[in-house]
């Protein structure tokens, strides 16, 4: 049924097919006022000094844990503590909430998808660390 | 599950609809559809699935897992992997997630976002 010839022939019309239908989708998702909050509140962390200082804090925490330096167990504990204090920052908050609706709306989505497809979308589309 | 908009969901759809019409989705479809008409067969693949799930489960939680049972998961695992149906299939598989990686990376890439990290039900 699917021989050699049918697949050589036809693959690359409907991968075309395929790209240009994904292309389509995205700019839908584009459009849609809750990934336009997610892009809007992801430049507002980007701007905002007190999230930026902390981020870096915490990455030179990480670094020196990765590399020996200092005292393991106060590194974690540092990190524990910047971490709460990110997590309390308004810009941040808001980037969360932003992010739960564009998971929201990105599972809807794929859901209307994968009904299409016949097979689950994204669970499959997910790269594994194995390949 | 949340509304979508009447625009949204035919792009969805369109792209679902392309994928159905893949050499890769056609393949797969039809490799598992093979497997589920052959009763032998599809019962080793449940019982090699629901033992897989079933020991992941109890590993993840920090069980140590009795020899027993890892030597039945081995046993069955080796008669999956040599049942010329359920081989079909788990290469067909292969195919279908390696031609989705590359349609979500057209999204991920556009989107600027890891769409299958923020599609895929947690």
């Amino acid at each position: 049924m699917y021989g050699q010839t049918e697949a050589t022939v036809a693959q690359p019309t409907t991968k075309a097919a395929v790209r240009e239908s994904a292309r389509s989708l995205a700019e839908a998702i584009k459009d849609m006022p809750e990934f336009q909050a997610l892009q809007e509140a992801a430049r507002a962390i980007n701007h905002d000094e007190k999230v930026q200082d902390l981020l870096r804090q915490m990455q030179s925490h990480q670094s020196a844990f990765r590399l020996g330096q200092g005292d393991r167990a106060d590194h974690v504990a540092a990190l524990k503590k910047l971490r709460s204090e990110l997590d309390g920052q308004a810009a941040v908050q808001a980037y969360q909430q932003a992010e739960l609706a564009v998971r929201t709306l990105c599972r809807a989505v794929d859901r209307v998808v994968s009904d299409a497809a016949g097979v689950d979308f994204a669970a499959n589309a997910k790269r594994s660390c194995c390949g | 599950m949340m509304n979508l908009p009447e625009e949204m969901r035919q792009a969805a759809e369109e792209l679902g609809r392309s994928l159905r019409a893949s050499y890769a989705v056609q393949s797969y479809l039809a490799a598992q559809a093979q497997l589920e008409v052959d009763a032998d067969a599809s019962a080793l693949d449940n019982r090699f699935q629901a033992l897989y799930q079933d020991l992941l489960a109890r590993q993840r939680a920090g069980e140590d897992l009795p020899q027993e049972e890892l030597n039945e998961f081995y046993a069955l695992r080796e008669q999956v992997q040599t049942h010329p149906l359920i081989v079909e299939r788990d290469l067909a598989l292969g195919e279908l997630k390696a031609y989705f990686a590359d349609v979500a990376r057209e999204l991920s890439v556009r989107l600027q976002v890891d769409y299958p990290t923020l599609a895929q039900e947690a």
